[in-house]
């Protein structure tokens, strides 16, 4: 399932005088089976993007389609397109409200108009994806669970209602590094069943490492759509958007600098740590 | 003694009732003037209780928590405390609370009840300290994060503690918001001897302090300087992850590229490589 996007441009507030261009001639690609980077500074207008891809944000220039299906017009199938875009914003543990973790992960599910049964059979199944133990959580409240249970049980109730492709906005943000990679093995291992991820991040490395594209975006524009090794190893640029370097490249490049053989595109620490073994004539 | 000394501090939420939580189990440690303390630890380690504990705005259930010499507990030293230690928390959002920066920043000296003219001084003073003095008039919802931040740090700043606790302040912000904030308080410890302690799990952010305290679980792991980051096991049992170049250092030496130690920085590991490489 794809997302195309051509020409989109978004003004907040037109003709008043806090207009402001959020996005402007905004044209890419999301392809089946990506999992797609977006990064760029704070007002770059990542977030404004992203809520395109479900119709929270209605087109105003430009066109969108999902999976052969233009959202652009007035009116279209909310229902369908929201349940086949899965939508997990910033803090999604904020959004919790429900008595317990099962009311809650059910909500968008009945929303989206299904029977009962496949409703429980759904929730059940998603809280076990996220990894949580169904039997034992369903009654309880989700206030009482830790930050990262929360934010798991919030991700579940996304995931119930079964979407095609999955649109995450920083979901690590304010986990420790523990919480962090648990999250994104989870969005990982959630590709079996939903195989298209879009995700913004402001960590160089966790793009660096997940993802396979990753558009770049600044001042509502769209900079270009790289792969990691062609980003990260052009620090030039990565500085004129103040967007820095993994730290894995960011030693790459200074060791290439200093004479080392050595890929400036590296992005991954078990790259590096093989390519300097290497430079030493060792087995990493 | 310590400008803040924690003795044998426990604490617990909803104490006495079924969900009783324990948070921190006798922590101890102190904190001297003019020190820059990184204080890092899992999720759930008790971090942010810390930070409550030390402008009471929690009290401890054992123990004793101490400020310029006065015991958090005791009600009527509370004002005095406050005074002394600020805290700036992690959600810029939730720490905004007039139209216009400048109200914004006076905030903070007007409840300590100033005469107007020492607070004009200290919000022209504490936004310069944190560059900001030319948005002054304008409104804090238009900023980016970084910037939002650093007018929380402002308003902080504006009632002149003595310590600067940061409560996870950079984790909502972008590279280089999290940039900006980093240089001003790093500048405001060097150049106003500020004491700062900054609460965070980027370790790259703790390794600009002077000292680290990694708590897990609620109790106090390791407290020390940065021969810490050579405890790569337990660093990593505490949850946390080394800084790259640690990490990279660790793993080379364990495939046999003879690394001295310490290596906890990029320019280190760069430097030690090149040596090694090319002394001949």
């Amino acid at each position: 399932m794809s997302i195309e996007i051509q020409e989109l441009r978004y003004v907040y507030s037109p003709k008043t005088p806090f207009e402001k261009i959020a996005l402007d001639d905004v044209t890419l690609t999301v392809e089946d089976g990506d999992f797609f980077g977006i990064i760029g500074h704070t007002g770059s207008g990542k977030s404004t993007l992203i809520s395109h891809f479900n119709a929270l944000t209605r087109v105003q220039h430009g066109r969108i389609t999902v999976d052969g299906t233009d959202i652009t017009p007035k009116k279209i199938d909310f229902k369908s397109l929201r349940s086949r875009v899965g939508m997990v914003f910033q803090y999604p543990e904020y959004q919790l409200f429900a008595e317990t973790v099962a009311k809650d992960v059910e909500f968008g599910c009945r929303n989206i108009g299904i029977k009962d049964d496949e409703c429980a059979e759904r929730v059940k199944e998603a809280i076990e994806l996220v990894g949580l133990d169904y039997e034992e959580i369903k009654d309880r409240s989700p206030f009482e669970l830790s930050g990262g249970q929360k934010r798991r049980v919030a991700l579940a109730g996304v995931l119930a209602m079964r979407p095609k492709i999955l649109v995450l906005d920083e979901p690590t943000a304010g986990l420790d590094p523990r919480g962090k990679r648990e999250i994104l093995d989870l969005i990982l291992k959630i590709r079996s069943s939903c195989p298209t991820t879009v995700m913004i991040s402001h960590n160089m490395d966790e793009v660096a490492q997940y993802c396979n594209k990753i558009a770049v975006m600044s001042g509502g524009r769209l900079y270009g759509v790289f792969t990691p090794s062609e980003l990260f190893s052009q620090k030039e640029l990565l500085n004129s958007l103040s967007l820095g370097v993994p730290k894995v490249t960011s030693i790459a490049g200074a060791l290439a600098d200093r004479g080392f053989d050595i890929d400036r595109g590296i992005v991954k620490a078990s790259e590096l740590v093989e390519a300097i073994s290497r430079a030493f004539g060792k087995e990493a | 003694m310590g400008f803040v000394e924690f003795q044998n501090v426990s604490f617990s939420y909803n104490e006495g009732y079924e969900a009783q939580t324990r948070a921190l189990e006798n922590v101890s440690f102190s904190v001297e003037e003019g020190e820059f303390v990184a204080l890092v630890g899992h999720n759930g380690s008790g971090k942010s209780t810390v930070a409550k504990l030390m402008n009471a705005l929690l009290l401890p259930s054992a123990g004793r928590v101490i400020v310029d010499g006065m015991d958090t507990s005791d009600k009527k030293s509370l004002f005095e405390i406050r005074k002394r230690v600020g805290v700036v928390f992690q959600n810029p959002d939730n720490q905004m609370i007039a139209t216009i920066i400048e109200d914004d920043v006076a905030f903070g000296p007007e409840n300590i009840g100033l005469k107007s003219d020492e607070i004009r001084k200290r919000v022209d003073w504490a936004l310069e300290a944190v560059g900001m003095s030319e948005h002054k008039k304008g409104t804090p919802f238009r900023l980016s994060g970084g910037q939002k931040q650093r007018i929380a740090i402002a308003g902080v700043l504006a009632v002149k503690p003595r310590v600067l606790v940061l409560d996870e302040s950079t984790a909502m912000l972008d590279p280089s918001g999290r940039e900006e904030v980093m240089s001003v308080v790093e500048r405001l410890n060097r150049e106003e001897k500020m004491t700062v302690v900054m609460i965070t799990h980027f370790m790259d952010e703790a390794l600009k302090a002077d000292r680290m305290i990694v708590l897990s679980d609620g109790k106090v792991l390791m407290n020390g300087g940065r021969e810490l980051f050579e405890r790569t096991d337990e660093i990593k049992r505490a949850g946390l992850d080394l800084p790259v170049a640690g990490y990279v250092a660790d793993k080379l030496r364990k495939s046999g590229v003879p690394l001295p130690s310490p290596i906890t920085d990029e320019n280190e590991l760069v430097e030690a490589l090149c040596r090694l490489k090319f002394k001949n």
